[in-house]
């Protein structure tokens, strides 16, 4: 197994950490969880369960998936994580917003190195 | 070993005569690949079960009786929840992930010194809960120092496999 694909699983699981510390987290902040049940619908839940489950799946297929397809599935979901990451720092209370920025800054810095090291690959393909 | 030298590589600096039973350094000798050495995957790992520790710790604080009515209140294991706090933990519980990334992208000298000072850290770290509730007589303490074990055994773990790669370096 080449090395690149050991590096992407190691940053998908640093991705989907930062996913679960931001939603236990956030459960601390004051009048936050109220706001969050007030909002929540079945479709939600669902989405976010999607979205949540994907960084895992991502580590397991970059250590089995061939080469081409697996390049490319991590090139693509590294480039929607690294955009959809920062959307949700969004709805956080300002006096928090710096722990939450924070986590979101190392995902997406994972998100790209994912980007980057599945297209370093293709050289040496 | 005439395949080998056929590759151009040398099989000096680079590989040690045991990793060639294992598969992947094999590839890396055959193939163009940059070797990862297994210590480096191993503390990957173990810096994720620190983190896990850390994550489950939190999830499942949850479950304690006292211990929402206090998060709504406005305080957290007998503390006031501030920004500043909460900031505190995300810093504390985003090192071992960096330090996964790390561990596996850094060079070997300042990956080795750099896993076993934060090995070290974290060893002390992470029996500062178990302690907290062992000092307070909470019933809840059993699972919070079973936790802060693992985390320990794995802190201690990162450190020694730091410490043993000198040997093969």
């Amino acid at each position: 197994m080449e090395d690149w694909k050991i590096k992407i699983a190691v940053l998908w699981i640093v991705v989907e950490c930062g996913v679960i510390a931001v939603s236990v987290g956030e459960q601390w902040i004051p009048g936050h969880s109220e706001e969050i049940i007030a909002q929540t619908t079945p479709e939600l839940m669902l989405m976010l369960a999607i979205v949540v489950m994907i960084p895992p799946l991502m580590a397991f297929l970059s250590l089995t998936l061939s080469d081409s397809i697996n390049r490319w599935a991590n090139i693509i979901l590294g480039v929607v994580f690294a955009v959809l990451t920062p959307i949700g720092v969004i709805g956080f209370p300002a006096a928090y917003i710096a722990s939450a920025i924070l986590i979101s800054i190392v995902q997406v810095v994972a998100s790209i190195l994912v980007i980057w090291f599945a297209w370093k690959s293709r050289k040496k393909a | 070993m005439g395949i080998l030298n056929q590759s151009g590589l040398s099989l000096g600096v680079e590989c040690k005569f045991y990793m060639l039973w294992n598969n992947r350094c094999l590839k890396q000798i055959l193939g163009r690949w940059r070797i990862l050495e297994d210590w480096k995957i191993k503390i990957a790992v173990l810096w994720f079960v620190i983190a896990h520790g850390m994550l489950v710790f939190a999830a499942l604080g949850i479950y304690e009786p006292g211990y929402i009515e206090g998060v709504i209140a406005g305080e957290v294991q007998g503390g006031p929840i501030t920004p500043k706090l909460i900031l505190e933990l995300a810093v504390v519980l985003l090192v071992p992930l960096v330090m996964a990334v790390l561990s596996l992208t850094l060079r070997d000298s300042i990956n080795r010194w750099l896993n076993i000072i934060a090995g070290a850290v974290f060893a002390v770290l992470v029996l500062a809960d178990p302690i907290m509730y062992l000092t307070k007589q909470s019933a809840y303490s059993a699972y919070v120092t079973l936790i802060g074990i693992v985390e320990f055994v794995a802190s201690v773990l990162i450190v020694w496999f730091a410490w043993k790669s000198r040997q093969k370096a």
